[in-house]
């Protein structure tokens, strides 16, 4: 058994670090994916939504781009 | 004329000076031929070097071997298991560990055929062996995984050990997009294991989840627990790590992270894909290309799970270099390879090594209408098997380029 890492707490036992607290449908902070949705959104012509996302783009990935969304799905790691 | 005799033409001088040189020389060559010596030299030099801190910098570099690639042990172990198969055909345990090897060498190798091998050695295994042969079956649930048959991976599970159960119920339940399961899972593996793995694997439920603090906290859990010789885990974190920072926009972090994953395991095709992806979002397409060319020539003579990935990859560089006849060809090859993989039926989701979700993005990226609907279709298929956020996402954006925008909205 590796060493318990410091600070750690079983969680079963109930202590877990607070989430983000979003108020957006979708659960993922992935940029490329909420960069869609707003491209959705402002298709179906419903800006103030579109602009939520493409703030929430902004917070995550401040450099976010063309580039960026071109190469999104070009890297492995997070998913399976 | 006269003759210079051996002493004018310096022979005792170049006698000295070739000590002088070929000694140290020699006794230099004698020590950095010591494996020990050559290590500790060889992490120094890197440890000097390194632009990432700790806990980011792996932090056992005198215990980094010399030879960093798994796969001529695994080679090794296959051999030795085929010879007692040879020897004793009735031996299920054999079947199951040379079962086990082959699934070792699909991911360290990326090579698709190993599963197949690897399934049918477990069933030989449960031939001569069915009951209580968990390596058998623990091969049986990480290739049906691997076929994205998740609901079979988990009925497979319940006849594994504890541990090995919850671990395969994250990673299942993750792909199905059944998040409080797969947190509930991850949750279960951490207490029971206090494993760098196991931290790992709730870092990423706790990314699908939207929670990137928590997320964090988990990665660098994960770093303080890992342990020196597991240099795959080691690699895979932090390829998942610089992953994590490349999806805030830390490019230069993430390019680091990927870095430090290739020095622990060179040619590590997951890290060198990642990085090439970093370069071609930084407009540096020489860099690029150089790297897919690295993860080309790493896949030996069969292809892997990340061919297709550099294929698109390369196809968008040459479209960003304005060669769109080159692009199409390389996009075309990557299509051959995926449509290989795909079931053959597109009326019915069937479990197999297929990326439909691949297929579907490529049919995207090359941006020709006639591909869309096949696009659709394809994704269709695919979120009966998966629904994590990547997956939906695909679908909505097939959807959205056939202007279905309430659909792709829903």
């Amino acid at each position: 058994m590796p060493p318990t890492p410091a600070h750690w707490q079983p969680q079963s036992a109930g202590k877990r670090l607070k989430g983000d607290s979003r108020g957006d449908r979708l659960g993922t902070r992935n940029p490329a994916i909420l960069y869609q949705a707003a491209v959705i959104e402002q298709a179906l012509d419903r800006p103030t939504e579109a602009q939520k996302y493409f703030q929430q783009v902004k917070a995550i990935d401040p450099t976010f781009d063309v580039h960026a969304q071109q190469s999104a799905y070009l890297g492995v790691g997070l998913e399976f | 004329m006269e003759t210079p005799s051996p002493s004018r033409l310096g022979l005792p001088n170049l006698w000295i000076r070739s000590l002088g040189i070929g000694l140290p020389l020699t006794i230099a060559l004698l020590i950095g031929s010591q494996p020990s010596v050559y290590t500790q030299l060889q992490a120094t030099t890197q440890a000097w070097f390194n632009p990432l801190a700790e806990p980011y910098r792996y932090p056992f570099n005198a215990s980094l071997p010399r030879n960093r690639s798994a796969i001529p042990q695994l080679r090794q172990e296959i051999a030795f298991y085929q010879e007692r198969i040879q020897k004793d055909a009735q031996r299920g345990l054999d079947y199951a560990a040379l079962a086990l090897t082959y699934l070792r060498m699909a991911r360290t190798t990326g090579q698709g055929h190993w599963y197949l091998l690897a399934e049918q050695t477990a069933q030989q295994s449960l031939t001569h062996l069915p009951f209580d042969n968990a390596d058998a079956q623990l091969v049986l649930a990480r290739v049906a995984e691997a076929k994205h048959d998740f609901p079979g991976a988990l009925r497979l599970a319940e006849q594994l050990p504890e541990r090995e159960a919850i671990a395969l119920a994250v990673t299942s339940h993750l792909a199905m997009g059944q998040l409080d399961e797969a947190d509930q899972a991850a949750t279960q593996l951490v207490d029971a294991t206090l494993s760098a793995n196991a931290f790992t694997l709730q870092a990423l439920v706790q990314v699908a989840q939207g929670k990137p603090q928590e997320a964090l906290q988990s990665f660098h859990y994960a770093l303080e627990v890992e342990e020196p010789g597991e240099l795959s885990n080691s690699a895979r974190l932090r390829t998942t790590l610089g992953r994590f920072y490349y999806e805030q926009g830390r490019l230069e972090l993430a390019t680091d992270l990927y870095q430090e994953a290739l020095r622990l395991l060179p040619g590590y095709q997951p890290a060198l894909v990642n990085l090439a992806q970093v370069k071609l979002r930084q407009g540096q397409y020489n860099a690029a290309d150089r790297l897919y060319q690295q993860a080309i020539a790493m896949s030996d003579t069969m292809p892997t799970l990340y061919q297709p990935t550099v294929l698109r990859g390369q196809a968008q560089i040459q479209k960003q270099r304005g060669n769109p006849a080159i692009a199409n060809r390389l996009w075309q090859e990557a299509e051959l390879l995926l449509r290989e993989t795909v079931p053959t039926t597109p009326s019915t989701a069937q479990p197999s090594f297929g990326h439909q979700r691949e297929l579907a993005r490529l049919l995207l990226e090359r941006g020709n209408p006639g591909d869309r609907t096949e696009a659709v279709a394809l994704m269709q298929q695919e979120i009966t098997l998966r629904r994590d956020a990547p997956t939906l996402a695909t679908y909505a954006g097939a959807l959205a380029a056939t202007e279905r925008w309430q659909e792709a909205q829903g």
